[in-house]
């Protein structure tokens, strides 16, 4: 008896492969007459039973339902995550493909759903899906070791690639955990980005490191020495940790070796002003105008500089008892020449930029005071003329 | 009382004086540089006016013309996001005439006066020249300043619908072109959306169809200010003239709106990023770009030099991993500056795989590429290599000081670009200085890991794998740009009649080259004339006979000239050919033979003071070639694939067509095949070489600093080469033309048909008949303003150009109309085309079209002779055909004794209505077309067309 019921339950069970074999066969006939919905439900049928879910087959049939489910208008409505589910079916399937017998079938699918869960995911992304978003773009990193064209890393998806997009992704979504994991992932990569240090940078620095924050600017700056961004943020730093003359001897050393890189006198001459030892910023600014006559903030800071000095001693001038003419005399004639000073530098970066008003009103205030009526009166009429355009 | 008037009238003058002084701006001397007695400098003054115009005035009395250019610092990046093309769109308006200047006025007048003309854009600014014969100076001034100042009132919507069709046609064209959209595919890919360097100079074709009149307008308005422009007068001028005509004419012209100098946020790719296209091309391309640094940063000299040392030449990696491995037909590199932005881009046109599998092929090549880079880094960084890289562009430099307009280009983009003074020394001082140091530094920074744009494009499968120019801010919603709001027109007020044209001054003989002859014992004939303005050397060297030398049993062996000469310019029998290469490299000279159907050609460049060594070198190449058999198999590889390669060029196949048509089988109406070139083999250019490179037929021209009896002296080498007694006489056969026969050469899908029509006409003579035939066709399609290309180009827009000529050698000669028309215009621009030369023949010639010509061809003569090649060329061609020393003043004579009935005699004798035309483009659109047409009872006349045949190659 028990002999029997062994027989019968073996029966059964073949029985019962045989219908989920069938289950592939019918989602097989349901793909060819166009009838999704009913390839869905035999192919779902299949994937959860035990004789037929590891079957390459199986993953074949069920990738290109999904496939063809996410590329359909009717009926994409089936099942929202058919792009992802798709890929992984293909995935699976040429995973367990080890005498290549769906491989050829399989691979032109497979980058085709990895291309359309890409597009897919960056749009859950565009629209907050984070979570979605981020789900989808690590089952890609699966796809490269069957992508012998490199059909991915043609149509610019790579590892790197995917890792700055999921940086993105845990940066908008709050993750710091996984934003500074992937962001390590692109420094280790050498992913050619100065953003990636600069962010980290930042990171740290929210979370109160700021010997990181300013290791990573560094490897940054070793990286990309013009990049303007990194160069400010490497200054701030160093002015907010009061390491300025560690960052002025790093300075001279670059200078030594590239005299002629206007940006590494212009930070040389941000630091002196900062120090407040302005005749030094003077000659690190005049420097950067030598190297290049157009740099604007050079210009402006000149300008301002001289300016300043100006300001300066026609306030020690006014602080001056009646009784000293004769020094107020001498204060203001020095005030004066800082006055003209500035005009040529303020007149240069009108010339870069005419419509900066700042630097007009700084100027227009500068020609007031050297008594220059002439270029005050252009310089006023037009912007004058500025504001009736606005 | 008299006292009192003659106060009065003091005081009257005293104001006219003042008036004058403030209506003319007095311009203020800026900076100047003086001549420097080793020719190192371009010496120059220069000026502003109170208007902000700049002024750079350059003295050269060496020939007697000069060359205005007018930069406005405004190109395609100071367009509006989805405007894109309005810059140099504008360019063409500015064509269309001014308040004082007509219609078509403007090239007229230039081309009366003997000069030329044109304009350019780029991406960050538009240039107008002229250069023209030193007495009329005014002339182009006036021209210049009446654009400048008062373009407005003459614009009208029709001239705009005309030019926008013009710049259609130009953008179509460039598109039809093989790999024609890769560089607009680089820019979008290499350069963040937006970048003012992202879309192409030339636009999308909807962002032109969405500008307006009133677009031409602004533009005008924000940009083309004095304030914004450079004018720059070189030449055979006296400075005080010009600034006193400047100020004249400029003085007046009121500034424009502040124009700040741009800025674009510098971008890193941080990996590759691919694109790809299919295209109507034989060899895959791989087009690989990193982005770099703008003009003058300093790291672009040592771009420069690093990417001469990877792609330049004979000795570089490229060449040894790409040409010598016979994996490319082409493989360089090159780094290209512009104001905003730099790029480095590596290129290699690979030979198609046997498998036919592109897309293994270009993952191999990208492999291969960076491989190469990799390479580079351990084993190119040499000191030898750096040396050859700086003697080349050092040579670069000093052709700047060529011509007029060359220094006159340079000053003004010094001028542009820089804020400090800066000239020819600067320029060499800066490449001078870099070392290896820097070499590997900037790689390291701009390449190594890097991302690079790269674009693979495929030869098309398919007849509809066409791709097609693709605007990403086509369906964009367009805000008003507020760059554009207020601007006000402001007319210049002038104390003179601007509407008077000036007068040119008397016109100074032109300086036609004095030559001396001299010939070798062995039948070498040498001609050479003293040229002191510049360092360098140049020599031509002709061997006639070509391909025409084969025997009529040899016709299978067309193309042998070529190949051999290809073979010639590759290792000799000390040398190999990287260690030859980089010899010349190392002298910045250079040694190129080239060989055709006539004649077998080689050109070499110098400077003086490498002079020997560089002719040691030609002794080398010329009279001890190797003849390697590796060579021969790389070279002959590269000439068959290039042969297969032309079957995808739209201009070659109409011209092989039509020259077939015309001549059969002869020797002009035959090519070189891929199938019969694989059967020559080293042994037939051995034996060629041995048989056809004879002294006996060969003439030397010679432009140098060097006097005859030191160049003859040099040149006693040549003494020990043998004669060979050689005569050509090709047998030359016609296929006759009864009637208008149309050959289509099919082109699936192509946008633009290209046209050649015409028939067998004279071969060349200096004064006669064939002369007379070069000097009637002018102003009907030998000139800007000539009848066909008023009507097609201006009138009808149905084209960027058409031009007719007559073209002539010693043995044969044809006369041909080339255009290239919008596809659906095809049949319409036969139509006009047939008009316009029956017209021509029924009506002769106009007494203005008259003048136009004589006029234009005597005052051109000043123009002919100002450069070294120009007067190797000339040289060249007296010794060709055995011109009379004064063939040029006998050419001048009869042109000006030729009646207007002699014109209409000779037009009425050459010209015809029976032609061949060969149209390459879609045969089944165009058939249709012309069947349409011919059936039309009107133009049944015009076409006479009997029937519309298809012409395939073997």
């Amino acid at each position: 008896m028990k002999k029997s019921i062994l027989i019968l339950s073996i029966s059964l069970l073949g029985l019962s492969v045989v219908a989920q074999q069938n289950q592939i066969q019918n989602t097989n006939n349901a793909l060819k007459s166009g009838d999704l919905e009913r390839a869905k439900k035999a192919i779902d049928l299949a994937a959860a039973h035990e004789s037929t879910m590891q079957l390459n087959k199986m993953w074949y049939y069920r990738g290109k339902t999904y496939f063809a489910i996410y590329e359909s208008k009717e009926f994409k409505s089936l099942d929202t995550e058919a792009a992802l589910k798709s890929l992984v079916s293909f995935i699976n399937c040429l995973k367990g493909d080890k005498d290549n017998i769906y491989k050829d079938e399989v691979t032109g699918l497979l980058i085709a759903s990895a291309l359309r869960l890409y597009n897919y995911s960056l749009a859950a992304y565009r629209s907050g899906d984070f979570i979605n978003a981020a789900k989808n773009l690590n089952i890609l990193f699966d796809v490269f070791p069957f992508d012998k064209d490199k059909t991915l890393t043609r149509s610019n998806i790579t590892t790197e690639s995917l890792n700055y997009d999921l940086y993105s992704i845990s940066r908008d979504a709050k993750d710091i955990g996984k934003a500074k994991e992937y962001l390590q992932k692109l420094i280790d990569a050498k992913y050619k980005s100065p953003k990636i240090y600069s962010d980290m940078s930042l990171i740290c620095l929210s979370e109160k490191d700021t010997t990181k924050a300013l290791n990573y600017i560094e490897m940054g700056r070793n990286l990309f020495d013009d990049d303007i961004k990194l160069i400010n943020a490497e200054l701030t730093l160093y002015i907010q940790l009061g390491k300025t003359d560690i960052l002025l001897v790093k300075l001279e050393k670059a200078i030594a070796s590239t005299p002629d890189n206007e940006l590494l006198f212009y930070a040389q001459g941000l630091i002196y002003k900062d120090k407040k030892e302005f005749e030094k910023a003077e000659t690190s600014y005049k420097k950067v105008i030598e190297l290049k006559a157009d740099h604007l903030d050079a210009n402006f800071e000149l300008g301002v500089l001289y300016f300043n000095k100006g300001v300066e001693w026609s306030n020690k001038s006014s602080n001056l008892p009646l009784s000293e003419s004769k020094k107020m005399k001498e204060f203001d004639e020095k005030a004066m020449i800082d006055f003209k000073n500035s005009i040529p530098y303020f007149e240069k970066v009108r010339e870069i930029n005419p419509n900066e008003m700042s630097v007009n009103q700084s100027l227009m205030k500068t020609y007031r005071i050297t008594g220059d009526t002439e270029k005050f009166n252009v310089l006023k009429k037009y912007m004058d003329d500025l504001k009736v355009k606005k | 009382m008299k006292k009192t008037f003659k106060i009065i009238g003091n005081l009257f003058l005293l104001f006219l004086i003042s008036a004058s002084n403030n209506l003319y701006s007095q311009a203020q001397l800026i900076d100047k540089l003086s001549a420097r007695p080793d020719g190192m400098a371009i010496a120059f003054e220069k000026y502003k006016l109170a208007n902000g115009l700049t002024i750079i005035i350059h003295e050269d009395h060496s020939d007697p013309i000069i060359n205005i250019n007018v930069t406005y610092k405004v190109g395609s990046n100071r367009e509006s996001i989805g405007k894109s093309g309005f810059a140099h769109f504008f360019e063409h308006m500015m064509f269309q005439g001014s308040t004082n200047i007509k219609d078509e006025e403007h090239f007229l007048l230039i081309s009366s006066a003997g000069g030329n003309m044109n304009g350019n854009t780029t991406r960050d600014r538009t240039v107008y020249f002229e250069t023209v014969p030193s007495n009329q100076l005014e002339l182009a001034l006036w021209l210049e300043s009446d654009r400048m100042g008062l373009l407005l009132d003459s614009l009208t919507s029709k001239k705009f619908e005309n030019q926008r069709d013009a710049v259609k046609n130009e953008k179509g064209e460039g598109d039809n072109r093989p790999y024609g959209l890769l560089m607009e595919l680089k820019d979008q890919t290499l350069y963040p959306l937006k970048h003012p360097y992202s879309w192409p100079v030339i636009g999308f074709i909807d962002d032109l169809n969405r500008a307006n009149l009133e677009d031409v307008k602004n533009f005008f308005l924000r940009w083309y200010g004095p304030n914004n422009a450079i004018l720059n007068v070189s030449g055979d001028v006296d400075p005080k003239e010009v600034l006193r005509l400047t100020e004249k004419y400029f003085g007046t012209i009121q500034a424009g709106p502040e124009a700040k100098k741009m800025k674009a946020p510098s971008f890193v790719l941080p990996a590759d990023k691919y694109e790809s296209y299919k295209d109507n091309i034989y060899l895959p391309l791989n087009f690989r770009t990193y982005p770099t640094v703008p003009h003058y940063h300093r790291d672009e000299a040592a771009l420069e030099l690093l990417a001469a040392m990877m792609g330049d030449g004979n000795n570089s990696i490229f060449y040894k991993n790409f040409i010598k491995s016979k994996y490319a037909a082409e493989a360089s590199v090159v780094h290209d500056g512009s104001e905003l932005a730099g790029e480095f881009s590596m290129y290699v046109l690979a030979f198609p795989p046997e498998d036919l599998n592109y897309t293994k092929m270009f993952n191999e090549l990208d492999e291969k590429v960076k491989a190469t880079i990799d390479e580079f880094e351990k084993t190119g960084i040499t000191e030898e290599a750096l040396q050859r890289a700086k003697a080349k562009q050092e040579s670069k430099i000093i052709d700047l000081t060529a011509s007029v307009s060359s220094k006159s280009y340079a000053l003004s983009e010094w001028e542009r670009l820089l804020d400090k003074p800066f000239n020819l020394m600067d320029e060499i001082d800066r490449y001078t200085k870099v070392t290896n140091l820097d070499i590997a530094r900037v790689l390291n920074k701009y390449l190594k890991g890097a991302g690079a744009a790269i674009i693979d494009v495929y030869p098309k499968l398919g007849a509809k794998d066409t791709a097609k120019s693709y605007n990403p801010y086509a369906e964009l919603k367009l805000v008003k740009d507020p760059e554009y709001a207020n601007l006000k027109y402001n007319k210049p007020i002038d104390l003179f009649d601007r509407s008077k044209k000036p007068e040119g001054g008397a016109s100074k003989t032109p300086k036609v080259p004095d030559y001396y002859t001299h010939n070798f014992k062995n039948g070498l004939k040498v001609l050479g004339t003293v040229e002191s303005e510049t360092p360098k050397v140049v020599i031509f060297i002709e061997i006639a006979g070509g391909d025409l030398v084969l025997k009529p049993e040899d016709s299978k062996k067309t193309g042998i000239a070529s190949l051999t000469a290809n073979l010639m310019n590759e290792g000799t029998q000390n040398f190999s050919t990287e260690k030859i290469s980089a010899e010349l490299e190392k002298l910045g000279s250079s040694i190129a033979f080239s060989g055709d159907k006539e004649n077998s050609e080689i050109i070499v460049e110098c400077l003086k003071k490498n002079m020997d060594a560089t002719l040691k070198l030609l002794e080398e190449k010329l009279l001890k070639p190797k003849f390697d058999a590796e060579d021969f198999k790389r070279v002959k590889k590269q000439f068959k694939e290039e042969l297969k390669s032309e079957k995808t060029q739209p201009e070659i196949l109409a011209n092989k067509a039509y020259k077939n048509l015309i001549y059969g089988n002869s020797p002009f109406g035959i090519f070189p095949t891929f199938k019969n070139v694989d059967k020559i083999e080293l042994e037939d250019i051995k034996e060629y070489y041995s048989k056809y490179y004879s002294p006996s037929m060969t003439t030397i021209s010679i432009v140098g600093d060097i006097s005859e009896k030191e160049i003859l002296q040099k040149l006693d080498f040549l003494e020990k080469w043998e004669a060979k007694e050689l005569i050509i006489k090709p047998l030359i056969t016609l296929l006759p033309i009864e009637e208008t026969q149309i050959y289509i050469v099919n082109k699936d899908f192509a946008p633009q048909s290209l046209i050649k029509m015409g028939y067998n006409s004279l071969a060349f003579d200096a004064t006669g008949d064939y002369f007379k035939n070069t000097v009637v066709n002018f102003s009907f399609g030998g000139a800007f303003n000539s009848r066909i290309n008023l009507n097609l180009r201006e009138n009808k827009g149905y084209t960027y150009g058409i031009r007719s000529g007559f073209s002539g050698n010693s043995y044969e000669g044809t006369y041909t109309i080339s255009t290239s028309v919008k596809r659906n215009a095809t049949a319409l621009a036969l139509k006009e085309i047939m008009k316009e030369t029956k017209n021509y023949i029924d009506n002769g010639i106009t007494d203005e079209e008259l003048n136009f010509t004589k006029n234009s061809i005597l005052n051109s003569e000043a123009l002919k002779y100002e450069t070294s090649y120009d007067k190797a060329i000339f040289l060249n061609k007296i010794g060709r055909y055995n011109l009379a020393k004064d063939f040029t003043a006998q050419q001048s004579q009869l042109l000006k004794n030729m009646t207007k009935e002699d014109f209409n005699q000779q037009i009425k004798k050459y010209y015809k209505t029976n032609l061949t035309i060969v149209i390459v483009g879609d045969k089944d659109l165009i058939r249709g077309q012309l069947e349409k047409m011919a059936n039309m009872k009107d133009e049944k006349e015009s076409l006479k067309i009997k029937k519309v045949k298809d012409f395939t190659f073997d």
